[in-house]
């Protein structure tokens, strides 16, 4: 039998748990595209078969009615929601106008600051209008130019999906779509050069880009790992690092390179990927389920099972969860050799799914482990040669 | 508390004469500069996050106009 996650872990002492403060909203199950890697369908975990194509306005009400509650319970004033799927744009605007109305009624005591994820398909005129109208921002996911977008991410026929993305990034990046784009995800293939997807996406300067690394794992290696001790990856990003690093002005966040160098400054982590700060986020099934990471069913079937949901359970409960408290107490969650490295307080180990396998469960050091110290290393040792010179 | 208070933008001027360093001109709108400027501004922040939300894996937690 496979291990839970809250078996897989180091039970976590009693920790102070920070509250939620990110909602992760998956609004629609299905998705209008079969990307080849995608954790959510193309993975071990296949619960999305069991879940609702999309969620209903009595769950959006009882979300809203959480978030209110937890907001009241930790004195927020704002929190995030993010439109997560699948494919969020898959509800229609008379829908998702609707839901968004659900989850916002009851949340009297908190400002609601909205986000999305969007592969860009559907994301057009009419949708850029309801997300300024709404203060929505989206990010999109886009790979790059058309060889290396198509490469992956394609619909269930197998047709490219380069046009429909291209069509959201001339949107997003218009004057008018600026203000409501939260900027671009984009999974990195090592048989891409690196300057040439770089230089195409810094065309649209989007606000944040995040280049990140296939979902993988001790017994699912990424492209490229085939062996732990090298360093594709991060060889692949330092030549983006180093041409970002010098360009200036610079506008974009890249938010990969923006975290290395914060936690190594002794700031804060702004991605659950990096960093020992407890995680702030959880995600909502859309049937109301709670989850600690969806990015874990990549490792196994139930990974991210809480065994909670809105209508039984408080946010707070979640908090009580062992999942939720391992993952706010980050540090207890560390294999040895991670607790003993000098750089754990920059990678925190590593992202949580890339830890996983079978025989230690989450008690390894992260598979791209080799790659993300040299990646720290190489620009920590830029930025500190740069200080220095100003000290 | 306010957790999840954003960072208000600060120069970068501000944030390296801060962190005890000289000249700022250098790093005026580098990409060091703007880290520097964000990691100044979040310092004094509340929350568990030192005023920096924390973004999904997956998605962005941040409008445009609040990048750096």
């Amino acid at each position: 039998m496979r291990p839970k996650i809250r078996d897989a872990l180091t039970p976590a002492a009693a920790v102070t748990t920070a509250p939620m403060t990110t909602f992760i909203c998956k609004v629609a199950s299905r998705c209008n595209l079969d990307c080849d890697y995608c954790y959510v369908y193309r993975h071990a975990d296949q619960s999305w078969r069991r879940q609702p194509q999309r969620m209903s306005m009595r769950t959006a009400a009882q979300l809203g009615r959480r978030i209110n509650e937890h907001a009241m319970t930790h004195h927020l004033r704002e929190v995030n929601v993010i439109l997560h799927g699948g494919e969020p744009l898959l509800l229609g605007l008379p829908y998702l106008r609707e839901l968004c109305d659900a989850i916002t009624e009851p949340t009297k005591n908190v400002t609601i600051r909205w986000h999305g994820q969007t592969n860009g398909v559907l994301y057009d005129e009419a949708t850029l209008e309801f997300c300024r109208e709404r203060n929505l921002s989206f990010g999109l996911s886009i790979d790059g130019p058309a060889e290396a977008h198509d490469r992956h991410r394609v619909d269930h026929a197998g047709r490219p999906s380069f046009a429909g993305a291209h069509r959201a990034l001339t949107l997003l990046s218009s004057d008018w779509g600026r203000p409501v784009w939260g900027g671009v995800l984009a999974v990195i293939d090592l048989r891409h050069d690196p300057l040439e997807v770089y230089r195409f996406l810094r065309g649209f300067e989007p606000p944040n880009i995040d280049f990140l690394l296939p979902l993988g794992h001790h017994d699912l290696r990424p492209p490229g790992k085939d062996s732990p001790g090298t360093t594709p990856y991060a060889d692949w990003l330092l030549r983006i690092f180093r041409e970002w690093y010098d360009e200036r002005p610079q506008p974009i966040r890249i938010r990969r390179f923006r975290d290395v160098v914060a936690l190594h400054l002794g700031a804060q982590n702004s991605s659950e990927e990096w960093g020992l700060q407890p995680v702030d986020l959880i995600v909502v099934e859309t049937n109301g389920g709670l989850q600690a990471v969806d990015t874990l069913k990549v490792t196994f079937e139930g990974a991210c099972d809480l065994g909670l949901n809105v209508f039984d359970h408080s946010f707070d409960d979640a908090l009580r969860s062992p999942s939720v408290r391992a993952r706010q107490d980050a540090w207890a969650t560390l294999s040895p050799i991670c607790q003993a490295c000098d750089l754990v307080r920059v990678c925190g180990g590593g992202y949580f799914p890339h830890r996983y396998s079978a025989e230690a469960g989450f008690n390894n050091p992260s598979v791209y482990c080799a790659d993300l110290m040299k990646l720290i290393r190489e620009i920590t040792t830029v930025v500190d040669q740069d200080l220095a010179r100003l000290a | 508390m306010d957790q999840a208070r954003e960072s208000s933008p600060v120069d970068v001027s501000t944030a390296l004469a801060d962190f005890g360093l000289g000249s700022v001109d250098a790093l005026e709108g580098s990409a060091l500069g703007n880290i520097l400027t964000e990691v100044y501004a979040s310092r004094d922040g509340a929350g568990a996050a030192g005023g920096v939300m924390h973004s999904s894996h997956s998605s962005f937690s941040q409008h445009s106009s609040t990048s750096w």
